[in-house]
């Protein structure tokens, strides 16, 4: 009966050991493998760069036509590569370069590579296919549902990516509707809402209207103080001069609770860039220079700086007591310019 | 031949505007970053230089700056590239002598333009 039971018991042991091997040689295995096609796509990648950069220079002078890269684009390599070309292009150039390039993506090889990509299951094949439908010119209609739902997705590239795609849709609504369902997102960062406002506002048949939609939606209590601040600070950027007067009136009748801070310190940064001839004073009397934000007093001191060369005691005194060691330096630095 | 730097980390965009310049008769050098750039500005004394503001490392402002420090570079010979145009920057960049500034998206035909007037510039004020 022992020695029954002491065999089972060296069985069940063995089959746990050649499992685990099994399973660690399997993953070994898996692991080589996959490591391999990776490299060797980034090769094959890596050549079909070095061959459609120089086709792409030639397209762009004019000396190649379309259906000559048409041709070119022999392989998904090749369309990837021309793909990671073409992107920084589009966002740096205007004009011919940037039109000819559009035209480029309208090519069919993309769009069948990039429609597969966006029904893919995995977030970043997803992204990449909202890049390319942000980059291109004609919107896909078909897309927008797709899109929409992506606009909410968890992974920000994703969320970031679709939104921007979103933004081509013809309809204002929609592209409104795409925004504030962005913007109402807790983790964004500022440079991704920088691209999204920057294009919205860029796409708007009514720039005085955008810059209220946008200005109402930044003071909204619904929109999280993180993506309100960073709206806030591009309103110098955007040439929203007519704003100046609303814009201070919220610095000091604020209708929104700011929990943050961040608000407040945007709503400083971007009415010293903009240069109110009242915010100084305004700092001073609400004793902003003491707040206990640290963002808020890095505002004030750049405003300070930026604005005057006279800085009051007072805030290089509140600086010198900050906790915050930046902020000790930006008034130490303040005093030996001669403020103070 | 007019020689022009092209100080910018974006290799691709780099490449393409150095051949549209180098197409239109200057000789044109590339750095993608700011320490490259440092060098090749003392080293070559460009007639011109593109720079971009936004790099890793030693960005353009940073680079501006060392150059005024040292003065080996006539910062009205720079002019800028950026990704952004918040009047405050502009404004200090124009302060600090630079002779031009340029924001990103641009077109490389207003480049080119601004390329040609600034050498002209230069040519008129050195007789």
């Amino acid at each position: 009966m022992i020695a029954l039971e002491q065999g089972h018991a060296e069985f069940l042991i063995g089959l746990i050991f050649w499992s685990l091997l099994a399973l660690f040689v399997f993953l070994a295995v898996f692991t080589t493998v996959r490591r391999r096609i990776s490299a060797r796509n980034a090769a094959s990648i890596s050549i079909a760069t070095s061959e459609m950069e120089p086709l792409l220079h030639q397209y762009l002078f004019g000396e190649k036509h379309l259906t000559d890269m048409e041709t070119e684009l022999r392989s998904r390599f090749h369309i990837v590569a021309a793909f990671r070309l073409i992107s920084p292009m589009i966002d740096n150039f205007l004009g011919i370069e940037r039109e000819r390039l559009q035209q480029l993506l309208e090519i069919p090889a993309f769009s069948r590579h990039f429609e597969r990509k966006l029904r893919s299951r995995r977030a970043s094949q997803q992204a990449h296919a909202c890049v390319y439908y942000a980059q291109r010119k004609t919107y896909n209609a078909q897309a927008t549902t797709v899109f929409l739902k992506l606009v909410e997705h968890p992974y920000a590239v994703l969320a970031y990516s679709a939104t921007l795609a979103l933004l081509n849709h013809p309809d204002l609504a929609m592209r409104r509707h795409g925004l504030f369902r962005f913007l109402a997102r807790k983790r964004n960062s500022a440079m991704a809402i920088h691209d999204i406002v920057v294009k919205y506002a860029g796409q708007h048949p009514d720039k005085m209207l955008a810059a209220q939609e946008l200005f109402d939606l930044a003071m909204h209590p619904s929109t999280p103080p993180r993506s309100a601040a960073a709206m806030l600070l591009l309103f110098s950027e955007l040439g929203f001069f007519h704003l100046i007067e609303p814009l201070f009136d919220a610095l000091v009748m604020p209708k929104t609770k700011d929990h943050s801070g961040r608000r407040l310190a945007a709503l400083i940064t971007v009415l010293s860039e903009m240069a109110h001839p009242q915010l100084l004073q305004a700092i001073l009397d609400h004793k902003w220079h003491e707040s206990s934000y640290r963002i808020v007093q890095l505002a004030v001191i750049h405003a300070f700086s930026q604005q005057t060369s006279h800085i009051p005691p007072e805030v290089v005194d509140a600086g010198l007591l900050s906790s915050d060691a930046e902020i000790q330096y930006l008034a130490t630095r303040l005093i030996a310019t001669g403020a103070g | 031949m007019k020689k022009i730097l092209l100080v910018d980390d974006d290799k691709f965009i780099s490449r393409f505007v150095s051949f549209r310049l180098m197409k239109a008769g200057y000789a044109v050098y590339t750095a993608d970053n700011g320490i490259d750039g440092l060098e090749f500005i003392k080293n070559l004394q460009p007639d011109l230089v593109i720079l971009d503001m936004m790099m890793p490392g030693l960005d353009g402002k940073e680079l501006l700056d060392i150059l005024i420090a040292q003065q080996v570079f006539d910062p009205s010979k720079v002019i800028v590239l950026s990704g952004k145009e918040v009047t405050s920057e502009v404004k200090s960049l124009f302060d600090l002598g630079i002779h031009d500034y340029l924001t990103k998206p641009f077109r490389v035909e207003d480049l080119l333009i601004r390329i040609e007037r600034a050498l002209a510039l230069q040519a008129r004020s050195n007789g």
